[in-house]
């Protein structure tokens, strides 16, 4: 085990990441299908450990779905001591088979992808299942590391019936009964007397009591049930709720800084309406008065998406989850593109873009155009 | 408390009232949050008797650290500290703190020993009676005081008292992925395997114990080890 690789390879492993975000309709999640979890860890953490063990030194990855989010995740994946480097465009398909990172590294690649939201949800119930196989198949001891976390809770009557994983953190309550196929994320809290098979719990989601989760992934309070094929946003309190705020529902605000800043262009912006004539047309920015008061009170950012209109249109549907949970803000991207409009034009587009993006570019975006705004009457 | 009626007679479920639903959901929130004030409470005291431990080390051993400085500077020159980059909590790199044992030009001299290695074709380097080491550093590696500095390392929150030993990059990139899981949390001046055969065990049994020391880390194993590192540093089982 601890011998080196004879020959490591030279060249580094390609790997072309799935490009599932339009037909992640159900789950509708921020992150792409490489990040997604699968038992004990993420899809690309998995192939990662496949490089590792089979001595790569480099790993190349062509992630087309939301690649700033890939990298986001490797800078934070410092336990490979490995290279890994993100293209932003599909591998050329003269370069002969690349391995496909939407399945478990060493699978056959036999069965036909998912085509819509259920499937992708039973598809990553299929790779989690052969993951916790994978687990349990290890040899005893380290199986025993491998299927549970540290700093674990769990209570002399808890049945586990293996396959499962258990996270860091987890504690799991009198007389329940954990597996087969179950996977608990780190921080979980387990009531008593609840009962967990072929399902997952999202890391620091609570569990109430009683409760027969099969089938299903649950994420904090919202319920992805593969059984009914239901998606469930808020379940009560009781049932299931997340022990800590996730990011996706922290409500955004400004710091100090952020609305000093407010502060300020409100005031210069406002010496700069009074120099505009009457005869020249009214500035967008303008109307934007009231939403910079707002960002002053702390109620809104000063860079983010525009707040939405109750229609959206149709075509940018499956992105309404994503622009609603997105931070609304005084300035957006759209203003650069002449879209000052919400929901009008391509300004669905540029908050789709903004929303995925990363927050410090489109905030150097906006305070250059910010700038240009106060320039145009030498201002600033 | 207002009675629940349950609409559906044949239902194994019933209904609950308002105040019911509101009781339970405190409960959950409470339940949520002591769990995690104790994961806390765990993380923050182990930090605690790290800086204490380490203040007390730096004490206990100030007037030996001091000594050791001016014989290897007395033997050998400056520097008296070596430095070295290992692989910290997570994989991120730091820079471990050492007396210096062996000559100024040791890593040049290394590769003239592999042939020596008693860990050959693994991933760690480990030479008995190896030539580069001088005489006031086979003293101070004998009572493992060569290690004292690492006190400073835990102070500024690199390391911690108990944990697996930090290993090398060049080391890292030979792990296999099982291996890695090792670096999960923040290596440590002594952990199991220290306390056991120290450098006679070999690499996988290493692992071994520091996965098992991962996954049954407590207060009282901590202070266990602590206590079972002394005999093992007098009587110098495994330090060459």
């Amino acid at each position: 085990m601890a011998e080196q690789t004879p020959n490591p390879p030279q060249t580094p492993l390609v790997l072309e990441a799935p490009d599932w975000g339009g037909i992640d309709t159900v789950a509708r999640s921020r992150q792409p299908f490489i990040l997604w979890p699968v038992a004990d860890q993420s899809l690309l953490h998995h192939w990662l450990d496949y490089a590792q063990d089979k001595g790569y030194r480099q790993v190349r990855i062509h992630a087309v779905d939301r690649p700033t989010e890939v990298r986001s995740a490797v800078a934070a994946s410092t336990l490979w001591p490995l290279t890994i480097d993100i293209v932003s465009a599909a591998p050329d398909p003269d370069n002969g088979s690349i391995p496909f990172a939407g399945d478990l590294p060493g699978s056959s690649g036999a069965v036909p992808p998912p085509e819509d939201g259920w499937a992708l949800l039973k598809w990553r119930q299929a790779l989690e299942q052969r993951r916790l196989e994978a687990i349990h198949a290890q040899e005893p001891e380290i199986r025993a590391y491998a299927r549970l976390g540290r700093l674990c809770s769990l209570h002399p009557t808890v049945e586990i019936h293996s396959p499962v994983w258990i996270g860091d953190g987890v504690q799991i309550g009198p007389g329940s009964v954990i597996g087969p196929y179950a996977a608990i994320g780190n921080g979980c809290v387990v009531a008593g007397n609840s009962r967990v098979a072929h399902a997952r719990l999202e890391h620091d989601t609570f569990l109430g009591v009683g409760i027969h989760l099969e089938q299903a992934w649950l994420i904090g309070g919202r319920m992805l049930s593969l059984r009914n094929q239901a998606r469930i946003d808020r379940l009560d309190g009781l049932v299931a709720q997340p022990t800590v705020e996730r990011r996706e529902e922290r409500r955004p605000r400004p710091g100090p800084w952020e609305r000093l800043r407010a502060w300020w262009l409100l005031r210069r912006l406002k010496v700069r309406l009074r120099a505009i004539s009457e005869d020249e047309p009214r500035p967008y920015w303008a109307d934007r008065f009231t939403a910079l008061r707002e960002v002053v009170q702390g109620n809104c950012r000063l860079f983010g998406i525009l707040p939405r209109p109750e229609g959206e249109k149709p075509d940018l549907d499956e992105w309404r989850d994503l622009l609603q949970s997105a931070p609304k803000g005084a300035f957006s991207l759209a203003d650069v593109y002449a879209c000052h409009t919400p929901g009008a034009d391509d300004e669905p587009v540029h908050a789709v873009f903004q929303a995925v993006a990363n927050e410090a570019d489109v905030a150097l975006i906006l305070e250059a155009h910010l700038r240009r705004i106060l320039r145009e009457d030498g201002l600033d | 408390m207002a009675a629940s009626r349950n609409p559906l007679p044949h239902s194994p479920y019933r209904t609950f009232s308002a105040p019911e639903i509101r009781r339970w959901n405190r409960r959950a929130r409470r339940k949520s949050l002591q769990w995690r004030s104790a994961l806390a409470l765990a993380g923050g005291l182990k930090r605690g008797i790290d800086i204490v431990g380490a203040v007390v080390g730096i004490i206990v051993f100030g007037p030996f650290m001091v000594v050791i400085a001016l014989l290897i500077r007395w033997e050998d020159g400056p520097p008296v500290l070596f430095r070295q980059v290992r692989v910290g909590a997570q994989g991120r790199p730091f820079q471990i703190l050492k007396f210096r044992s062996m000559v100024k030009d040791a890593e040049a001299l290394r590769r003239n020993l592999e042939v020596a290695n008693k860990h050959p074709g693994g991933v760690t380097f480990k030479v008995k009676a190896d030539p580069r080491i001088t005489r006031v550093g086979k003293w101070i590696r004998k009572m493992s005081l060569d290690e004292t500095p690492q006190f400073f390392n835990v102070l500024r929150g690199d390391m911690a008292l108990v944990g697996p030993r930090p290993p090398l990059p060049a080391e890292v990139t030979a792990y296999k992925s099982v291996h890695l899981r090792r670096l999960r949390i923040k290596p440590g001046i002594t952990c199991l395997w220290q306390i056991g055969g120290r450098a006679n065990i070999d690499f996988d049994e290493q692992v071994r114990l520091d996965l098992r020391y991962i996954q049954s880390e407590s207060i009282w194993q901590d202070l266990r080890i602590l206590f079972l590192t002394i005999p093992a540093v007098i009587l110098g089982r495994g330090a060459y």
